[in-house]
């Protein structure tokens, strides 16, 4: 395709922009926090990384008193993967299923049951936490993976991705599996799951990522330190910055901030294009 | 629909039921729950309540606070969502464009999408720390009186700022999926009948996105509304003066921390209708998408 | 109307493949040429060149005598019909043939006129509001092809225009298209893979096999006289027989096979192999046993008009074509003499593949 010289160097330069304005704040948080406290307190943030990487890391990770609680980095990070393979794990399954009965019968309440489903988009978590928390509260939820996990899979997203897929599936495919004497509990397991695999694979891992950054359920739900995910942690630390007098433990918030943005980053980077390819097709 | 499908009695009940379970303990019930609430008046203690029809609502439509905060939903949701759109589809063009290194700058734009929207909302509390904060010292040593701390504009300012930079990389990644969705040959027939990049972009481009684009609105409109309790939670809490809390966050103040149930579960019921609204647009759009 | 030059063009990628080696050509001023070729031989490369829409990584293309290598598409007035039709989806047919012309900087009134003559040429004029969406492929193309029209260009590109519509259609599009070629006299440079097309509307063929100019010449000419054995086996449908062969001492003869042999009337050394080259259409039914080749009948496709027999030759499985006019009835095993004219057999180098 035909471009001029002078196109190819501005394109060029505005990406690089984009790109700095998108990794620079992630960038110096990184190496403030490879510098001790007193040096982030008296010079401010910092470019450049220091000495201090392994001291602070290690701390946060293995050190329960760094992250002011009774909770280390890594038991947070566990809790964060808990939540994000459960929701993941939970939804795939929950709206597969859904999504085929919704699909590929023809039954008395699927209209009504439909817009069960459907309902489900008008109102976020958000618009009814109050009641949410009553409810799971009521049912002796709170600080459970349950009621962490199960409330956020209500949504209905995940079904709506999958009613898609199926729709677009041949409908010659169910014919021919009725023919070889398939029923409707063999057609889905023999065929339909494995035919999409990588539409769960991409929905999968979308859903790890919203599950792993969910904040205002969480913040709601664990008021024990023990299920703290890593995303609520960094909060806490956040608040007590400035108690006691202390010179701001500023490099290990900031470690704590980089820990919590790793695991997510690291997934959408690597399976970029399954994960792309999920999130652009699906949401049609 | 599908032109076959399975008969059976029983199946597809099993198939369904855990989605509908869990919709009803973990949705309907709380929805209902907050409409009953949103007509009903506890006492200070919580120990009685009383049926005041419509009371909570006249309260809270009147009240100065929410219409504060409605105004600055509104108004911050628009900024954030045309901002972030205009951006990343500037971005996502040019990023269409090159040839060498396209792979590794859908890479470095598009990997913000993983980042929590509290995470966005401490960076920006970092970098706009008055101790220490980069952007914070910069905007003051440029000569502008900058303060998010005391003046609202500002604090909005900031709010705006992580909210756009957070949701940047979604919209590149759908605007650079349709910008690859124009066959190339429409992009070169153009190139052979207008030189210009700029009057290609909003005579050709730009047109052929607009479904692209009107979707993002929506989403980010959405995105706006709910999914930056996080990045207000973290980086303003809404002050000064509640001058930063969006619709959301009030309902998480007033009914959380402030423990107003009819007050709270009013604000929410009139929140879900406005979503409502919204999404039924979007549905509405969606069916009759114009498909070329 | 204008000429196109091409001087040693190349065209190299980023990760180093060599797309197209060195092609010199001169078109000459309303000619209309023709680049044939199996997919990825090049052609459609070498158009997109011409068009701007590829660099030329070596050499020099130009348009009038004006080297255009660093030109902008827009500014190198040419007009490009796309085997999709690449049609503006969001604008109506109207402004789809327009656009191009208000970029130009062309007055509103000078706009109308032209699109409304296209249109008037094309019997599109009941369609011009509405949107290439609501056309049949056929009147598609009609759109792509008043677009192109109304710029009055130096050049028309064609990149495989008639491929999607369905065989009717291509006929009479080919018609159209040679007819109004004609008619307004624009040097046009017209890249498909099929033959028949290519037979029919070139003033000049271009065969390109593997990013090389094969042979350039008149339809005719290639058709009668193939440079090489690749042209040969690709001009011509059914394609032209090959059959290992070797010059007899007195060179009079050709030994194909065992007992095979044919009259030359080529001056080549004695005892040279090489491989005979025979038109289907070029072999002559004899009578009973008049004729001095004699094979048997595998297999016999009836067209109506023609029929196509398929001959065992003796020389292992390989089929040979034998293109007969009028309706025959072989039963298979039936042995049929054959005799061909000397001036009719193509001799090949059977290394180089180069004609004798």
């Amino acid at each position: 395709m035909y471009q001029s010289k002078w196109r190819i160097f501005t394109n060029h330069a505005i990406l690089i922009l984009g790109a700095l304005f998108m990794i620079m704040p992630v960038w110096i948080a990184f190496a403030s926090s490879t510098h001790t406290r007193e040096f982030v307190f008296q010079n401010g943030l910092q470019f450049w990384p220091g000495e201090h990487f392994f001291e602070n890391y290690g701390a946060i990770l293995f050190d329960a008193s760094a992250t002011k609680g009774r909770v280390t980095a890594l038991e947070m990070l566990f809790n964060s993967m808990v939540l994000g393979l459960g929701f993941a794990i939970g939804k795939v399954i929950i709206s597969m299923m859904a999504a085929y009965a919704i699909v590929y019968f023809r039954f008395k309440l699927a209209v009504p049951l439909f817009w069960v489903v459907f309902s489900t988009l008008l109102l976020p978590l958000e618009v009814r936490i109050v009641p949410s928390y009553e409810v799971v509260a009521s049912l002796g939820l709170l600080n459970t993976y349950t009621g962490l996990i199960l409330p956020l899979i209500a949504s209905a997203t995940g079904t709506f991705f999958f009613r898609q897929f199926y729709r677009s599936v041949p409908d010659e495919l169910l014919e021919a599996a009725r023919l070889d004497g398939a029923g409707p509990i063999r057609f889905f397991i023999d065929i339909l799951v494995p035919l999409s695999v990588t539409m769960i694979a991409a929905i999968f891992i979308i859903m790890f990522v919203v599950g792993w950054n969910q904040y205002l359920w969480p913040l709601l739900m664990t008021t024990d330190d023990q299920l703290y995910t890593i995303v609520i942690g960094i909060k806490q630390v956040y608040n007590s910055l400035y108690e006691g007098g202390q010179i701001p433990q500023f490099p290990k918030a900031f470690a704590l901030t980089i820990m919590a943005t790793i695991p997510p980053v690291l997934v959408v980077v690597v399976f970029q294009r399954m994960f792309v390819k999920g999130l652009v097709e699906t949401e049609k | 629909m599908k032109r076959v499908q399975f008969e059976h009695s029983a199946v597809p009940y099993l198939f369904v039921a855990p989605q509908i379970l869990i919709i009803s303990i973990f949705f309907l019930w709380p929805a209902a729950q907050a409409v009953y609430q949103s007509f009903l008046l506890e006492d200070a203690f919580g120990m009685s309540s009383q049926f005041v029809w419509f009371r909570n609502f006249e309260d809270v439509l009147s009240s100065s606070s929410w219409t504060r905060s409605a105004i600055f939903t509104v108004v911050f949701s628009v900024l954030v969502s045309v901002l972030s759109i205009a951006i990343s589809l500037f971005l996502a063009v040019r990023a269409d464009e090159v040839v060498r290194g396209a792979k590794s700058y859908k890479t470095l734009l598009m990997w913000g999408y993983a980042i929590a929207p509290p995470v966005a909302g401490l960076l920006g509390n970092m970098l706009f720390n008055p101790l220490m904060g980069d952007l914070y010292m910069a905007f003051n040593s440029f000569g502008f009186e900058f303060n998010h701390i005391e003046n609202a504009n500002d604090a909005a300012f900031v709010v705006i700022l992580i909210a756009v930079w957070k949701q940047v990389s979604v919209n590149f990644i759908f605007f650079l999926s349709g910008l690859q969705g124009i066959p190339k040959s429409v992009q070169e027939a153009a190139t052979l009948d207008c030189k210009s990049p700029e009057r290609r972009f909003w005579t050709i481009t730009f047109p052929l996105l607009a479904p692209t684009t009107f979707f993002l609105l929506v989403i980010n409109l959405t995105y706006a509304f709910f999914e930056t309790f996080g990045i207000i939670d973290v980086s303003t809490k809404g002050s000064p003066g509640g001058s930063t809390a969006t619709l959301v966050y009030k309902v998480y103040v007033d009914g959380f921390l402030g423990a107003d149930l009819g007050g709270s579960s009013a604000q929410s019921v009139l929140l879900m209708i406005m979503v409502s609204v919204l999404t039924v647009f979007q549905f509405r759009f969606i069916e009759r998408k114009v498909h070329y | 109307m204008a000429t196109v030059t091409l001087n040693q063009a190349e065209k190299t990628y980023a990760n180093g493949y060599k797309a197209i080696h060195g092609i010199n050509l001169e078109i000459q001023h309303g000619e209309f040429t023709v680049l044939v070729g199996p997919s990825g031989c090049g052609k459609s490369t070498l158009l997109r060149m011409i068009a701007g829409l590829e660099s030329i990584s070596d050499g020099e293309i130009s348009i009038d005598d004006k080297v255009v290598n660093k030109v902008a598409p827009a500014d190198r007035d040419i007009a490009m019909v796309f085997q999709n039709y690449a049609l503006y989806p969001h604008m109506s047919n109207y402004n789809n043939m327009a656009y191009g012309l208000r970029n130009h900087g062309h007055s509103k009134s000078e706009i109308d006129s032209k699109v409304r003559e296209a249109a008037r040429i094309l019997q599109l004029e009941d369609h011009l509001e509405r949107k290439p969406s609501q056309l049949s492929g056929g009147q598609r193309q009609r759109v792509a092809m008043g677009r192109a029209i109304v710029r009055q260009p130096k050049v028309f590109l064609f990149d495989e225009p008639l491929s999607n519509l369905d065989a009717k259609l291509r006929v009479d599009m080919r018609l159209e298209i040679k007819n109004l070629q004609q008619r307004l006299g624009i040097t046009s440079v017209y890249v498909t893979h099929d033959q028949v097309e290519a037979m029919t509307l070139a003033d000049r063929l271009i065969v390109m096999n593997g990013g090389v100019a094969e042979q350039i010449g008149s339809p005719i000419d290639i058709y009668e006289k193939p440079e090489t054995l690749f042209v040969a086996g690709f001009i011509g449908s059914p394609a032209m027989n090959f059959l290992p062969g070797k010059v007899s001492d007195d060179r009079t003869h050709v030994v194909v096979g065992d007992k095979v042999k044919l009259d030359l009337d080529h001056d080549v050394e004695a005892g040279r192999n090489v491989t005979v080259g025979i038109r289907p259409e070029h072999f002559r039914l004899c009578g009973d046993d008049a004729g001095p080749v004699s094979a048997s009948v595998r297999m016999v496709e009836s067209l109506g008009a023609e029929t196509l027999v398929y001959l065992d030759f003796g020389i292992g499985n390989e089929n040979v074509t034998l293109r007969v006019q009028g309706t025959h009835q072989f039963a298979k095993g039936t042995v049929l003499k054959l005799s061909i004219t000397p001036d009719m057999i193509h001799l090949f180098d059977t290394e180089t593949g180069k004609r004798i």
